[in-house]
């Protein structure tokens, strides 16, 4: 859909904000973007993580 | 396999639940009843439920409880409770009729089993297919052979 190739994995909230940058982009649901907030990532909100028009969209936004 | 997750009796419907907490508890308590955590995986979720407030509300209708991975997941599965009267989580996505439960050993049987839940979800026809089941034996149909 985007012609990129990502790793993709799930990590606790914890593990997300970790010293190290562990990954170039983070989605998460609205309610935890708070705990997120200074890590070394793009935090991107998804609010239906099915919706791949939502995801598309907002991949597209934050890595162009 | 999605379908592998789902054990025995781990797929109820019910008319009503007192509040979007206790639906999630007797969803992830489904996980338990069938072999795949033990009790105390349901406080690890609450706990997680009233810190973070519903997280877990992924999709319109549609939670999918979790705690991270712990000592308390015996083996990976799935659940689901459907409510005829969905409740109220606080989430942007409310009101919620599904409450499915997930338990992951581990961080990569978590993305995989996502990934399997994704793809079977991301159309429209199995959510609406899901919350118009008339019994339980549709919706593992749904779920189940769907999923195959």
């Amino acid at each position: 859909m985007l012609g990129i190739e990502a790793e993709v994995r799930a990590v606790s909230i914890e593990e997300a904000r970790g010293a190290d940058k562990m990954a170039q982009v983070v989605l998460a649901t609205p309610e935890i973007l708070d705990q997120l907030a200074g890590i070394p990532a793009e935090v991107i909100a998804i609010n239906n993580i099915f919706d791949l028009g939502e995801l598309g969209e907002k991949l597209k936004a934050t890595l162009s | 396999m999605l379908s592998s997750y789902f054990g025995a009796g781990s797929i109820v419907t019910q008319d009503t639940s007192p509040s979007f907490a206790d639906a999630v508890s007797q969803s992830v308590l489904l996980l338990v009843e069938s072999g795949k955590a033990q009790l105390s995986y349901v406080d690890e979720v609450l706990e997680s439920l009233k810190a973070l407030g519903p997280y877990f509300v992924i999709a319109p209708g549609l939670a999918l409880a979790h705690a991270k991975p712990s000592n308390a997941v015996l083996a990976p599965g799935m659940s689901l409770l459907r409510l005829a009267e969905p409740v109220i989580s606080g989430s942007a996505n409310d009101p919620v009729s599904l409450i499915f439960s997930m338990c992951s050993p581990n961080a990569s049987e978590h993305i995989e089993m996502l990934g399997d839940f994704g793809r079977l979800m991301s159309t429209d026809e199995v959510m609406n297919n899901l919350l118009n089941a008339s019994a339980v034996s549709v919706i593992e149909d749904i779920l189940l052979k769907k999923a195959l």
